[in-house]
């Protein structure tokens, strides 16, 4: 038996509490600190981009073509939009039904929990792999070439998991009772998919595709060598290159040229801003469903 | 312990108001009264907990043997004032590093020592003999009344002056309860005990000193088990009679 | 089921197999592509850190029944030495960066700045990847050269790898910096969520018993949180690993040298994939091709395997800064 005594007449040696007090407010510093860095490299960031861009960028930029030494950025800006619209057309029908699937289906849950895991690994693919895998498959064996449907594909492989893994999740948060009484009055699975998830998940999924849109806009490594370069617009689907705005600046800033610099800056601008904001609308409109 | 004029406000809305409590040693102080009432708030007030909510405005002084508890460190006041919660919080891991946790945090002691100062503080709690054969079991494979207990040994292995249990067996089965109302009695002996409730026979089972807070209000206090039954003051009635009805 | 049904049933279940399906496919493409260099270099590719792609002049070489151009050589070396220094770097700075930014949003400042806070951490997952090598270049580079490393050298050249010749502000320390503040929002991001699911009991109990915040936080991110600062830690890692252009701009791609000092130029695997495979394509055996596949086939492996046990450990996906389940 441990004598009770003892507990209470032995003498505890107690830590400095000053020095504790010492570390604690040391630890606020840093923490401090820590925020403040990143919160001085995301002002420099956005300020080097914005000033750079802003001082350079010109109307002439949005209204001419160019080869990202000379000219201007219009066939860069429509096609980057052209390509995030073919990722859009090979992501959305597959996102969302997937999605549906995943919902609706009554079978086995281990199937749909491996599904689930390798949508959330596709993620985590690095881009260059993504877009050396649509140059070897997309543009040799395919025989598409460098064109707005090998690098739509690539974009698309990368914004895939996005739009249905997050369209799921607000379809998941639809009431079960409302689909339950859909089935309870004979509704089927369309029915129920279409007047019901659909409908009800509907801010969520758009949520989902802003998002993907916004990162893919700011891709670069998967389109290098899946949609090239193009001085003017595509021509076609296939074997037509794509110019786009990354690549505009990855490009321009390595070239010894002014203006091809203040194009870089100007890309960055744009690209900065639309993604920030499809981003920030994605989260906005993600955050009215909940 | 000696509390003067403390109040709490948060926003508008008032607390406590202008409080006064003695509290006595080597007794169970009773905090009895409704939910919402600001009992949980008082108990944080006495070991500066209610300072961490940045909403919280606290007044008033409140002495610990015979010194302002804001001239304290916290991490000496609290130390002396030990707090054990309304729902049994034990940490994610085993009994013996639940119990050593604070002596850890708080002083240098040597592995032979710590046993011992953990082995004692169980066995204060009453859970020694239940858990001695393997004392690295997880914590969560207590049953919810040792882990309550187990929360106790915890604070007591600090050997505070005070120690605080806020509605502890409010979320326990009756022979836990128990169990727990016969400890208060022997901890009485070595600590001084604050205990809050808004159970009536708790109160008439273990208290010395009552006091009945209502509405941030202390509307009557007294000594003695009877008290509660001896009194007179209407809004105590009231709410006796509210809980009997 | 009738067979409108049945059909939508079979069409939406196909649509939630092709992740599946294109992973493998891109799994099964990369290595079927890689056999060539497999065949080729065999074990070398592992052990060697040169990457030539031969004399064209001369005829190609017959190896283990591929060809080859004459006298090529392609090793990973050079490059998983760069991806791992330059990783390993980038956690090292991310990792005090974001435990004490996490602890001083979590405990530090009042909630209401929380809020705030955690949308602005969130713009750097808006920010692509080129605008961080941009910026790299324009900012950061000069920065280094001018400054920091010549004081560094100056002032730590005793310690290994401090000594060195500065050739510009490209290589290792601008690569691991980048990364670094590209992945500490994301182990930030994991970490403050972990922090919210801690109940409030927990927290309370260990600063009654006269904890301070810094003990407290210190018991969240190596005791109760430790899942989540493990799997914060190897989804930020996930990234550093894979990512491609802000390190191809800053890293100075170089080939064939090995970095000496945290001054040196490198490269990375995927950056080399990068910046190597436009040359690939004018070598008519299509053995550089090969190389490259191989080279992203192992990168692959070792960034899914990372991210996979990332997510695992801190149980739950975190998409740029989305939270899934």
């Amino acid at each position: 038996m441990i004598n009770l005594r003892d507990h209470h007449e032995k003498e505890i040696k107690w830590k400095n509490s000053t020095l504790r007090n010492v570390k604690n407010q040391g630890a606020k510093i840093a923490g401090f600190f820590a925020l403040l860095f990143m919160l001085a490299v995301l002002v420099s960031i956005f300020g080097y981009i914005l000033h750079g861009g802003a001082s350079h960028i010109t109307l002439r930029m949005f209204t001419t073509y160019g080869n990202t030494t000379t000219g201007g950025l219009l066939n860069a800006i429509i096609g980057t939009w052209l390509l995030v619209g073919m990722g859009l057309l090979f992501s959305v029908p597959s996102g969302v039904l997937g999605a549906l699937y995943n919902v609706q289906s009554t079978s086995s849950t281990r199937i749909r929990s491996v599904t689930r895991l390798f949508t959330d690994i596709l993620t985590s693919v690095p881009s260059i792999v993504i877009g050396l895998f649509g140059y070897l498959v997309l543009v040799i064996r395919f025989d598409m070439g460098f064109s707005l449907l090998a690098g739509g594909i690539a974009l698309g492989i990368m914004m895939l998991p996005y739009v249905m893994r997050i369209s799921e999740i607000s379809m998941k948060n639809v009431p079960q009772e409302q689909v339950n009484n859909a089935y309870a009055l004979g509704a089927d699975r369309i029915q129920v998919a279409s007047r019901i998830y659909l409908p009800q998940a509907r801010a969520g999924i758009i949520s989902g595709i802003l998002l993907a849109i916004g990162i893919a806009a700011g891709e670069t490594a998967q389109l290098l060598y899946t949609a090239g370069w193009n001085n003017a617009l595509p021509s076609g689907f296939m074997k037509s290159q794509v110019a786009y705005l990354t690549y505009v600046v990855w490009y321009g800033i390595n070239q010894p040229s002014s203006y091809a610099h203040e194009l870089a800056f100007a890309s960055a601008l744009i690209l900065i801003i639309m993604v920030t904001v499809l981003i920030s609308i994605s989260k906005f409109v993600g955050r009215k469903r909940v | 312990m000696e509390i003067s004029k403390l109040s709490v406000r948060a926003g508008q809305k008032t607390i406590l108001d202008n409080v006064d409590i003695n509290i006595y040693r080597n007794r169970v102080n009773t905090i009895v009264g409704p939910s919402g009432g600001g009992k949980s708030t008082f108990l944080k007030c006495l070991n500066r907990l209610a300072e961490l909510d940045r909403n919280y405005r606290v007044t008033g002084e409140i002495f610990l043997e015979g010194k302002n508890v804001r001239e304290y460190g916290e991490i000496e006041l609290r130390r002396r004032v030990g707090m054990v919660f309304q729902r049994p919080n034990p940490f994610p891991m085993s009994v013996y590093d639940n119990v050593a946790f604070g002596l850890r945090l708080q002083g240098n002691v040597k592995k032979d020592e710590m046993d011992m100062m953990v082995s004692s503080s169980l066995q204060e709690a009453g859970l020694f003999d239940e858990v001695s054969d393997n004392l690295k079991r997880p914590a969560s494979t207590l049953s919810g009344g040792q882990q309550q207990r187990l929360c106790i040994a915890r604070a007591l292995i600090l050997r505070p002056a005070v120690l605080m249990l806020d509605e502890p067996t409010s979320s326990l089965d009756p022979v836990a309860k128990g169990k727990i109302e016969e400890l208060m009695l022997e901890l009485k002996e070595r600590y001084t005990v604050v205990l809050v409730t808004h159970d009536i026979g708790q109160a008439r089972k273990v208290s010395d000193y009552t006091s009945l807070l209502f509405n941030g209000k202390i509307v009557a206090s007294g000594e003695g088990k009877d008290f509660l039954e001896r009194t007179s003051d209407d809004t105590m009635k009231a709410f006796l009679g509210d809980l009997t009805a | 089921m009738d067979t409108k049904n049945k059909i939508f049933n079979s069409l939406t279940m196909v649509m939630s197999f092709v992740p599946l399906f294109i992973l493998v496919s891109i799994f099964v493409f990369v290595l079927y592509y890689s056999f060539p260099a497999i065949q080729y270099m065999g074990i070398r590719f592992f052990t060697t850190y040169l990457w030539y792609p031969g004399i064209e002049s001369r005829p190609p070489v017959h190896v283990n029944g591929v060809t080859a151009p004459y006298a090529s050589s392609y090793g990973l070396i050079l490059f998983l030495t760069g991806t791992l220094v330059s990783s390993a770097l980038a956690i090292i700075i991310a990792l005090p960066l974001s435990f004490f930014s996490s602890i001083a949003v979590e405990l530090y400042l009042p909630s209401r700045m929380k809020k705030v806070l955690i949308s602005i951490i969130e713009l750097f997952a808006g920010i692509p990847s080129v605008v961080y090598g941009l910026w790299g270049i324009i900012v950061l580079e000069p920065v280094l050269f001018y400054y920091i490393e010549p004081w560094m050298k100056d002032n730590l050249s005793s310690v290994p790898g401090f000594a060195g010749e500065i050739y510009s502000g490209a290589g290792i320390l601008a690569s691991a910096i980048i990364l670094a503040i590209m992945i500490t929002p994301i182990i930030v991001s994991v970490m403050v969520n972990s922090f919210d699911t801690v109940p409030v009991e927990i927290k309370q109990g260990i600063i009654s018993l006269g904890a301070t915040k810094w003990e407290l936080g210190k018991y969240l991110i190596t005791g109760y949180s430790r899942m989540s600062t493990y799997g914060g830690t190897l989804l930020g890692l996930g990234r550093a690993l894979g990512e491609t252009m802000a390190v191809l701009m800053v890293s100075g791609a170089v080939v064939n040298v090995l970095p000496s000092s945290f001054y040196s130029a490198i490269n990375t695997m995927a950056a080399a994939v990068a910046s190597l495979l436009d040359s690939a394509f004018f070598d008519s055996t299509g053995m550089s091709i090969a190389a490259l596949s191989e080279l992203s086939l192992v990168l692959m492996i070792i960034s899914l395997t990372v991210n996979v046990l990332g997510r695992r450990i801190a149980g739950r996906g975190a998409l740029r800064g989305v939270e899934l389940d």
